[in-house]
């Protein structure tokens, strides 16, 4: 019993060793960037901005170089009175150069530093991420935050996702799909979305663009929102059509006979056509079913254009693998040589898709 | 306290002292040794009447005049040697043949009358008391709101016209070597466990104390852990509390000069309930029931949290909150376990001085603690905006128990918490909120777990525990009178 009052007494004591510093004597990285170096010794160059504690909008950039993002904190610390911490971080951008070396060693600091959280957002961006972060918008000064903002927000009403260090994680280490992240491109009076980054491993390989990348998701993704734009040809004419409100539903079929893969991608899609810049009247019948087969065929070649172009590059982002591997046992799987294979798969796609509902007014 | 502990014990000395001098127990009472009994009490009135021999002994300011007058006083002076027997053995003069008895008599408000070796107790108690009045610690909205007094028989009677029952049985002790309360024991036969009648009924027994003067003492006096920051006997001011306990084949207690009663087993739900919830419609009284634990655990970590978010875990706070909170700490020069220490301390400060300062002094109080200290220590950058919200949010939740001595025990282990938080962040919170279960799940009362019947598990009764159920499916019969109904049956 003495001793273990005596024990809970020192437990007391023994914690004025602990440094607790006060919320406002703390420097919150909001958002890191992270370069590859120009210097000889150093593989990094990293960029973290902070928001000074005791001021609304002013913030404050700390870099350093070197070959981790722990073997930095040291020089970071001594460019600020405060104390340097992760807890808030909300993006971690990487360089477009960067991004091709890989960038695994870095989401693995993450993953060890208990303060940082699995939700971090994650993105590419073209050009170098200094760049970007020291970007300052004339109405939000808060860069890290406005670019998680705005790739939450694309998330939530369009079919851009956007990746965290969880998602990021999973599909690395999954051998059925690779990971991709958004990519990021400031003109000095905007940020935007610039098209997404395919990963083979942890080394981006290609990217496409926003146009494209829908694509990618109507394949992989079931979605209830966002628009699809496309282009269709109407007697020798080229029309757009708008869709909103869509609605996707895909389903993977994989056929397997002798050892060639026939991989078939079911797609349902509804939606609003709610933008036409034809001249037919929309309301006829014949009308519609004659968009529907356009926008049939042109998402056909679109998704097909698509999927060779994934195979050319040998990066799976649409989760092939994962179907494929789903279909065979665990020993096929393991005996299947999957970079070999997958280039030589045979996709067909069957997209349907209905338009819903019309525009207000014709 | 001091001078009432020194007499106390002085008393006690003094009657060790004179022990060969005391009255002894079955000595026939005469005259002079009653007298000598109440030597130097100038309070005491004797009456004589030589040519009869006849002594009377009473306290003047205990007894109903007017009837002593009316039914005594003035016969007695028509008196003569002859019809003195006649008129002494009627059935009002009860013969006695005790001293202990006949001093216990004097000093309850009876006339004594000795004639020539015989003594004789007139009974002409009446006490002074206050009226039957609202509950004031207890007030409620909908509801009956008579409350206890001081006078014992008054609150007897309240009990009984509530429940009226031959079955509701009272034991009568005497409490107390030298304030000699009367203590009555009540409970309804068949609904009352027996053992636990008889468990109270041997405490009660074993209580060695020369003084005590209220219930609240009395329970300190027989609960299991005496050292717990709870406790473990519900007392209240209320009549239909009471009654309401009692048909739950729980055992109550009435003590003269207190206007509490308590009742026993009790449980910690018993606490955190009020009898609007029984009044207002079930979904309401659910409602209520469900806020209050919620008040209990913001009671108890509330301001905690706030010392460890603020002092170890800036990760928690969302994004959009983190600078509001930061500019309203960064004027202050002390780390948040002292600033909140301060808070807490200040806002004790004034509920106590509320509470001891007449009502039109205490919203003076209030307002002066409300709104200047809070505005200026803000202002002056002692504290922070924030502290002031969540310190005032954990207080008036801590008023929302309705029971008092259990609101002021939150109170207290709330400091517990605050020091933990400040060296242990959360750690501390849940090693304190450990504690805080582990101490109320090892509390019984009288024999009957404390957290019943959460611990042990019976979610059958929880209709009536977290929340307030539709009358008719509480099914007016309790859990106890049924299971004593159905041991009945398997008895027959």
């Amino acid at each position: 019993m003495n001793r273990l009052v005596f024990l809970l007494v020192f437990i007391f004591f023994l914690t004025g060793c602990m440094n607790n510093y006060g919320i406002d004597d703390l420097a919150m990285i909001s958002g890191v960037g992270f370069d590859v170096s120009k210097h000889e010794d150093h593989h990094l160059d990293i960029t973290a901005m902070y928001q000074v504690p005791t001021e609304t909008d002013v913030f404050e950039y700390l870099h350093a170089s070197s070959n981790s993002l722990e073997n930095a904190d040291i020089e970071m610390m001594s460019q600020t009175k405060r104390q340097v911490v992760n807890g808030q971080l909300r993006i971690s951008l990487f360089g477009e150069e960067l991004a091709k070396d890989g960038i695994f060693p870095i989401i693995l600091s993450f993953l060890r530093d208990p303060s940082v959280g699995p939700l971090v957002s994650l993105a590419v961006a073209k050009g170098t991420a200094k760049e970007i972060l020291i970007t300052k918008l004339e109405k939000e000064p808060n860069t890290g935050s406005y670019i998680e903002t705005m790739l939450e927000r694309l998330d939530e009403e369009y079919v851009y996702p956007s990746v965290n260090i969880l998602q990021f994680t999973r599909s690395y280490y999954d051998d059925g799909i690779d990971p991709i992240l958004p990519m990021i491109l400031t003109t000095k009076r905007n940020i935007l979305l610039d098209g997404f980054a395919l990963f083979k491993d942890d080394r981006m390989v290609a990217s496409l663009t926003n146009e494209k990348a829908i694509y990618l998701f109507l394949l992989s993704e079931d979605f209830k929102k966002g628009v699809i734009d496309l282009e269709i040809e109407i007697g020798g004419k080229k029309e757009d059509v708008h869709l909103s409100y869509v609605r996707t539903k895909h389903k993977i079929k994989v056929k397997k006979e002798n050892n060639d893969f026939t991989v078939n991608f079911d797609i349902h899609i509804t939606g609003n056509l709610e933008g036409y810049s034809g001249k037919q009247t929309l309301t006829k019948d014949s009308v519609q079913k004659e968009l529907e087969t356009k926008i049939n065929n042109v998402l056909n070649s679109e998704m097909k254009d698509l999927l060779s172009f994934l195979q050319k590059m040998n990066v799976d982002p649409v989760g092939v693998g994962e179907a494929v591997r789903n279909s065979l046992s665990y020993n096929e799987w393991k005996s299947l040589n999957w970079e070999e294979v997958y280039p030589k798969i045979n996709f067909t796609t069957e997209v349907n898709m209905k338009i819903r509902n019309m525009s207000k007014f014709q | 306290m001091l001078n009432l502990l020194k007499k106390i014990l002085f008393n006690d000395l003094q009657s060790k002292n004179s022990k060969n001098k005391e009255i002894q127990k079955n000595q026939k009472p005469t005259y002079s040794h009653i007298e000598e009994e109440f030597s130097k009490c100038a309070d005491i009135t004797k009456k004589e009447y030589p040519q009869i021999h006849l002594q009377l002994m009473y306290f003047e300011y205990m007894i109903a005049k007017e009837m002593v007058e009316k039914v005594l006083f003035s016969k007695i002076e028509k008196l003569n040697a002859e019809n003195i027997k006649s008129f002494l053995s009627q059935h009002q003069f009860q013969a006695c043949d005790d001293s202990k008895e006949a001093v216990n008599a004097l000093l309850a408000g009876n006339v004594i009358i000795f004639h020539q070796d015989q003594t004789y107790i007139f009974a002409a108690i009446n006490l002074q008391t206050r009226a039957i009045q609202t509950a004031e610690s207890e007030t409620i909205i909908t509801g009956s709101h008579d409350a206890f007094n001081e006078d014992i028989n008054t609150n007897l009677s309240l009990v009984r016209r509530r429940v009226k029952s031959s079955k509701l049985k009272v034991l009568k002790y005497s409490i107390g070597k030298i304030t000699k309360n009367t203590v009555y024991i009540l409970y309804i036969e068949d609904l009352a466990k027996p053992d636990l009648v008889n468990e109270l009924k041997n405490r009660m027994e074993n209580i060695k104390v020369d003084a005590i003067y209220d219930v609240n003492m009395l329970v300190q006096l027989i609960e299991e852990y005496p050292t717990s920051p709870f406790p473990q006997i519900f007392t209240t001011e209320r009549p239909d509390v009471m009654s309401s306990k009692l048909t739950e084949g729980k055992i109550i207690g009435l003590m003269s000069n207190s206007p509490y009663a308590f009742s026993a087993p009790a449980t910690f739900f018993d606490f955190v309930h009020s009898p609007d919830d029984y009044n207002q419609r079930w979904l309401t009284g659910s409602l209520i029931r469900i806020f209050r634990l919620f008040a209990f655990f913001i009671t108890v970590t509330l301001t905690a949290l706030y010392v460890s978010i603020t002092t170890f875990h800036y990760a928690m706070v969302p994004e959009l909150l983190l600078p509001s909170l930061i500019k309203s700490r960064s004027n202050v020069p002390f780390p948040p376990i002292i600033e909140a220490l301060i808070m807490e301390f200040t806002i004790e400060l004034l509920r106590e001085a509320g509470a001891r300062l007449p009502t039109k002094v205490g919203q003076t109080i209030g307002i002066v603690g409300g709104i200047v200290i809070g505005s200026a220590s803000v202002e002056a950058g002692i504290t922070s905006n924030i502290l002031i919200i969540f310190v005032a949010v954990s207080a008036i939740a801590s008023f929302v128990i309705p029971s008092y001595v259990m609101s002021s025990s939150v109170r207290i282990i709330r400091f517990g918490f605050i020091i933990m938080a400040g060296f242990l962040g959360n750690l501390g919170i849940s090693i304190a909120l450990g504690f805080l279960v582990l101490s109320l799940t090892s509390l019984t009362s009288l024999k009957t777990p404390y957290l019943w019947p959460i611990s042990p598990t019976q979610p059958s009764n929880w209709l009536d525990t977290l929340i307030r159920a539709p009358l008719a499916s509480l099914n007016n019969e309790t859990n106890t009178s049924k299971k004593k109904k159905n041991s009945n049956k398997n008895k027959r």
